[in-house]
């Protein structure tokens, strides 16, 4: 990770920001999961991502409705 | 034929058996029945069991076939449904505490569609919650595979893998949206199959990702997947994205001939270090029958597609976040602790970020459709390995390592759903401990005949599918 890991506490702070409470049980994972998922998703930092669209991948659109 | 055999008996056939008044629907509905009870208190396939109902139908179906009626494809097929699909009468939980008394005065078009072709519902099928792999405390008891009950049976139509292969149903109606379907049929050892999105409807389908849930069929031979395919697929005025192109018949497809087909086995899963060595050779072993078949095998390169796990769970988990807001807001102890934390986390992901998964998505779509130009088909393994066993699954605290070898494995599976393309899991080998390996066949976007037809040849030209699990 390029950037520090987030603290149990300021997880906290964003879910309540959301509305959402965290428990104390809750906690620690999360913690784990959204690090893990900052740390894991820097990856798309090295893709082309500038011309790329970010719409679901629809099949064939023509062929739809 | 002895009661086993005709349990196992394909679909195909025993429509036929019953078309010629050789067994009744009666008699095919308390066969299943019969080992539903003797077995699966232990396998626990099975959230709800239509007994009577089922009966009910049976009694209507032979007494069509007494009067000559007209019958559909399935008449007479008794078939169990993931839980996820909403079915007339007949509760549906989708694998939540939330909704064990929610009982809908609707089929999902698939569901429709079955028994309008004459399928008898047998039952509602085990799904961890809310399709959400994780569940650590499964609300409707703890599957278990039937190849070994200490090992898990794959995940979220769980039901439908092992139903299929201990012959608790003659086939099952899946869910597939990052390997729902492939991952069950890879661990139980049957045939999985994700269509095309947009080819068969999402209606009365309990969502978890709009843009890739998918209906499929999970059943023992291809055959039968080409026949419940056939069944559910084509356009929905429900569902608004379901496309207007005509169903082939994929029965009439698999003619066995392979000759010409070009066909790229992903070389980053071979070089990744995650794939198990039996796995390996097993999928290897099976590119060397197409190869002896007339098909020109060659090694393709995908370099995105180890990420796609985690592009796909970043998706995954917000949509299942969004989906079940209301619990997480309000009543979030009646959601198991393995789906709420992912929930939880996708949650506080920054939406930049996601902006930035949706843009991953569509060059791993890209590269995906760019080898399917170049190839009729790819190969790849549907797991790095066979399943694992129930109590090194049952984590109590996930870890980043639990995290990453997590997202590892959904890359076999999840890349194909990111893609929006149709991709069918099938045996092609056994560990040496007799849990079964599954392979995977991707095809182009509506090629759904070409897949079913490539895996008819390998399945008539091995013998994977003939195995039956230990316990019948």
């Amino acid at each position: 990770m390029t950037t520090k890991p987030l603290t149990p506490e300021q997880v906290a702070t964003l879910a309540q920001a959301g509305g959402l409470l965290v428990s104390s049980d809750d906690l620690p994972e999360v913690t784990v999961r959204v690090n893990a998922f900052l740390d894991q998703l820097a990856a798309l930092d090295e893709l082309p991502l500038d011309s790329a669209q970010p719409i679901p991948a629809l099949p064939h659109p023509e062929r739809i409705g | 034929m002895i009661e086993t055999d005709l349990a196992f008996t394909p679909v195909t056939e025993l429509a036929q058996l019953v078309r010629q008044r050789k067994v009744s629907p009666v008699e095919l509905v308390r066969m299943y029945l019969e080992r539903i009870d003797r077995w699966d208190g232990r396998l626990h396939a099975y959230v709800t069991v239509s007994r009577d109902a089922a009966l009910e139908q049976a009694k209507q179906a032979e007494a069509a076939v007494t009067r000559g009626d007209r019958l559909g494809p399935l008449h007479g097929i008794p078939i169990g449904v993931k839980d996820q699909f909403l079915t007339k009468g007949v509760r549906t939980t989708n694998g939540t505490r939330a909704l064990a008394d929610f009982v809908p005065d609707e089929d999902a078009t698939a569901v429709m569609r079955l028994r309008e072709a004459g399928a008898i519902l047998l039952g509602k099928l085990n799904m961890p919650e809310g399709g959400m792999l994780g569940t650590r405390d499964w609300p409707y008891g703890q599957p278990r595979n039937p190849w070994n009950t200490e090992h898990e049976a794959g995940a979220s139509s769980t039901g439908g893998g092992i139903a299929a292969a201990a012959a608790l149903c003659a086939a099952a109606l899946g869910e597939d949206t990052g390997g729902s379907i492939r991952n069950p049929a890879s661990y139980c050892g049957v045939v999985g199959m994700r269509p095309t999105w947009g080819r068969a409807s999402r209606y009365g389908l309990l969502p978890i990702v709009w843009s890739m849930d998918t209906a499929g069929p999970m059943t023992r031979t291809v055959a039968d997947a080409a026949l419940i395919m056939r069944t559910i697929a084509g356009h929905d005025p429900k569902d608004v994205f379901t496309a207007r192109l005509p169903v082939p018949d994929y029965v009439a497809g698999l003619d066995g001939d392979v000759r010409g087909l070009r066909v790229g086995i992903i070389r980053e899963y071979f070089e990744s270090g995650l794939l198990d060595r039996e796995t390996g050779d097993a999928v290897r072993a099976a590119a060397s029958v197409f190869g002896r078949l007339g098909a020109r095998v060659e090694e393709v390169s995908l370099p995105m597609i180890l990420l796609a796990g985690v592009i796909f769970c970043a998706i995954a988990d917000s949509g299942s976040a969004v989906q079940h807001r209301r619990e997480l807001l309000t009543e979030p102890e009646l959601l198991d602790a393995g789906p709420r934390r992912r929930m939880l986390a996708a949650s506080l992901l920054p939406v930049a970020l996601y902006y930035k998964v949706e843009q991953a998505r569509n060059l791993m779509r890209d590269q995906v459709r760019a080898a399917l130009e170049r190839y009729d088909i790819l190969l790849c393994p549907s797991a790095p390995g066979p399943a694992g066993r129930i109590d090194r699954a049952q984590i109590a605290t996930w870890t980043t390592e639990d995290l990453i070898k997590f997202w590892q494995r959904g890359s076999h599976t999840s890349p194909f759903s990111l893609a929006a393309v149709p991709a069918l899991s099938m045996p092609c080998g056994y560990s040496a401990s007799g849990l079964p390996i599954g392979m995977q066949i991707v095809g182009r976007p509506f090629g759904e005949g070409a897949v079913l037809r490539a895996a008819h040849a390998y399945e008539t030209n091995s013998d994977a599918h003939t195995k039956r699990p230990p316990l019948s």
